[in-house]
């Protein structure tokens, strides 16, 4: 601190983090539903496209009803309850980063970061209204699906709960990590594509990892995907899941994640900018 | 500093394919500067009525690091100086204009004042607090405009934009609403509240930049090109404006701008930048003084007496003939009128009138980043 007196300094009212967080969370959800609702047509269209895939799978599932190990009895089911895991975790892992991306093709983020809103706050607050819209969606499509038959086990719900608030946690670690190198490369997100690309294919979503070859199953245990789609099936599709990893390895596996990797990711997120600050690239987007 | 010393290095064997040796050593000079190890710097003793000071602030744009290549293109090869020592200061309720040509530092400036970069060395303070270890607070006592409206929430009302923007500052939501009414009220927008910012036009859309500015009573302004995109009207008014604003809140502001006729009716104090330095810091009457050579325009009954005139004026010391056009002449003269007359010896003939003419501020400054002193000027 400087040496000269300023007494208006000592006037101002003391910060209270919570209500700033939370008046900046309030902001940033306001602020996604207007634009959200500013092309209603694409808002319906995005909504609607969540859907497509619980029909596939449906008609998929007539032809191929034929219960795999590690997968459930009823293939619907498991594949539904993949799509919700991938789903949960898109959220976390996309909901920042296309709100950055919003932010900086409009030429909003400047503004935002001249805001006093501490930087670490806005991967938080900027997520707000992602999660909402993803809840919403995995709200609707557990509905739509249990309509068209999907057997979900009810005595699950509360487990399959907790596995998918780490799974958000877990996929706003990623994202918030990707949006950490977004915010130096200005555009692109190549770390999130590659990670997304791999997630398809080795979490499990479409056919169990019991079916991958030895080296990439070890893979698939690194993709928090995989622990969330099999605790999700394991605590809420019907069948038989003797193989694979137990309910609480995996939920306290995600635990860890969870609770090292969000922390780490916010820390690296305000890294990011400090050092973008050094290089002077945090303007001009 | 490790990455100082490798960006150096690159930057030294840059030197040789480099087109301007020069601003690379100078930028060189800065990184070393910054990258020697010195013990902590004592707060300076800061004006106490002062509230944004930059001390001797130098910021160089350094190439990306290999690794973030593979990111992102770098948009430099060498090491850039965009601002060098730097100082400053602004007292409450002054307006210093920030006049320059493109690249000249002034975005630089402002950014390093809003905490978005970090000066490479020195240091920058508003209201006695560090803008690169208090980045935080700092951005709570400033408000800033940047000079484009794209910042702004277009797909929301004028209202909207102030909320958001209030939310963002913490503001009680009731004092909030009243204030947001207030803020509309003194820019103009008061019937346009409920309207949206793609609805606006150019001169409305600057005048709720200047509205989410203001909205949260900041100690400093930092207005970039807020006149900008506007036409002469709406620009006089917006300055009309940003000086009530400035004398009612006590607050100090920084405005850049390319209208120097806007910056000259403001009657405040100049920083005039180029190539990252600062050639003059003071009023423009006193910037008139040292620059201004005084001009005369003599007007003569006939064509060939002015032509006449010129000839004999072009041979006399410390008399420069500027323009001939038709029957008027104009000359650049640092002596009195008298001894012109006096040294042409009666050959000045068919003199129908005399005025003194200055010289526009655009072209004055011009001539002084033209010309380009050794040393910064400084009033």
């Amino acid at each position: 601190m400087a040496t000269s007196t300023h007494s208006h300094l000592r006037t101002r009212r003391r910060e209270n983090p919570i209500s700033r967080l939370i008046a900046a969370n309030n902001a940033f959800m306001v602020l996604g539903w207007r634009q959200a609702i500013s092309y209603p047509l694409g808002f319906v269209m995005t909504q609607l496209s969540n859907f497509v895939p619980i029909f596939v799978f449906y008609f998929v599932a007539t032809q191929v009803n034929n219960p795999s190990q590690g997968f459930g009895s009823d293939y619907f089911t498991s594949v539904v309850i993949g799509l919700l895991g991938i789903k949960i975790l898109d959220t976390g892992l996309r909901g920042f980063g296309l709100q950055m991306d919003m932010a900086i093709n409009r030429g909003w983020l400047e503004m935002f970061l001249v805001e006093p809103v501490r930087w670490r706050y806005l991967p938080i607050a900027m997520s707000q209204w992602p999660i909402a819209q993803g809840l919403f969606a995995v709200l609707t499509t557990i509905g739509i699906t249990i309509w068209l038959g999907a057997d979900f086990q009810t005595s699950g719900i509360p487990l399959a709960l907790l596995i998918g608030a780490l799974g958000l946690v877990s996929g706003l670690a990623i994202g918030t990590l990707s949006a950490a190198v977004k915010v130096l490369a200005k555009s692109g997100d190549p770390i999130l594509h590659l990670y997304t690309l791999a997630a398809q294919i080795f979490s499990g979503v479409y056919f169990p990892i019991s079916d991958l070859p030895e080296p990439l199953r070890l893979l698939s245990y690194a993709l928090p995907q995989t622990y969330v789609i099999q605790g999700l099936r394991r605590v809420l599709a019907p069948g038989d899941f003797a193989t694979g990893l137990s309910t609480p390895t995996l939920i306290w596996t995600l635990v860890i994640f969870s609770a090292l990797a969000y922390p780490l990711a916010i820390w690296v997120w305000g890294r990011s900018l400090n050092y973008g600050r050094q290089l002077g690239v945090l303007s001009g987007y | 500093m490790a990455r100082f010393k490798q960006s150096g290095t690159r930057a030294a064997r840059g030197v040789k394919r480099a087109h301007d040796p020069e601003k690379i050593a100078r930028a060189n000079a800065i990184l070393r500067a910054a990258a020697a190890k010195k013990p902590k710097q004592p707060a300076p003793t800061l004006p106490s009525d002062a509230l944004v000071v930059t001390d001797r602030v130098s910021k160089v744009y350094v190439p990306s690091p290999p690794w973030m290549k593979v990111l992102l293109r770098s948009s430099i090869r060498f090491p850039v100086v965009a601002l060098e020592d730097c100082s400053i200061d602004v007292k409450a309720g002054e307006i210093l204009a920030v006049v320059g040509p493109n690249g000249a530092g002034k975005s630089t400036l402002f950014r390093v004042l809003t905490g978005l970069n970090t000066p490479t060395t020195g240091r920058a303070f508003v209201c006695g607090l560090d803008t690169t270890t208090k980045s935080h607070e700092v951005r709570r006592l400033i408000g800033f405009a940047p000079a484009d409206d794209s910042s702004l929430l277009l797909r929301n009302t004028c209202r909207e934009n102030l909320v958001f923007h209030g939310q963002l500052q913490g503001m009680p939501r009731k004092h909030l609403q009243k204030r947001v009414s207030e803020t509309l009220d003194f820019v103009g927008l008061g019937p346009a509240a409920d309207r949206v910012g793609i609805a606006l036009s150019t001169g409305m859309k600057a005048r709720l930049q200047l509205a989410r500015a203001l909205l949260h009573r900041p100690r400093v302004l930092i207005l970039d090109e807020p006149t900008s995109s506007v036409d002469p009207i709406a620009a006089y008014e917006l300055l009309e404006l940003i000086k009530q604003a400035v004398t009612e809140q006590g607050s100090a502001a920084l405005i850049s701008s390319h209208r120097l006729e806007e910056i000259e009716a403001l009657h405040n104090d100049v920083v005039l930048l180029d190539d990252g330095l600062i050639r003059y810091r003071g009023d423009l009457d006193s910037l008139r003084r040292i620059w201004d050579q005084p001009r005369m325009e003599i007007r003569f009954h006939a064509d060939a007496e002015c032509q006449r005139a010129a000839k004999v004026l072009d041979q006399m010391h410390d008399v420069d003939v500027v323009e001939v056009d038709g029957d008027v002449l104009t000359v650049a003269t640092s002596i009195g009128l008298g001894k012109i007359f006096s040294q042409a010896n009666g050959q000045l003939s068919g003199v129908q009138s005399i005025q003194e003419v200055r010289l526009p501020l655009r072209e004055l400054l011009a001539k002084i980043l033209i010309e380009r002193a050794e040393q910064p000027i400084q009033s």
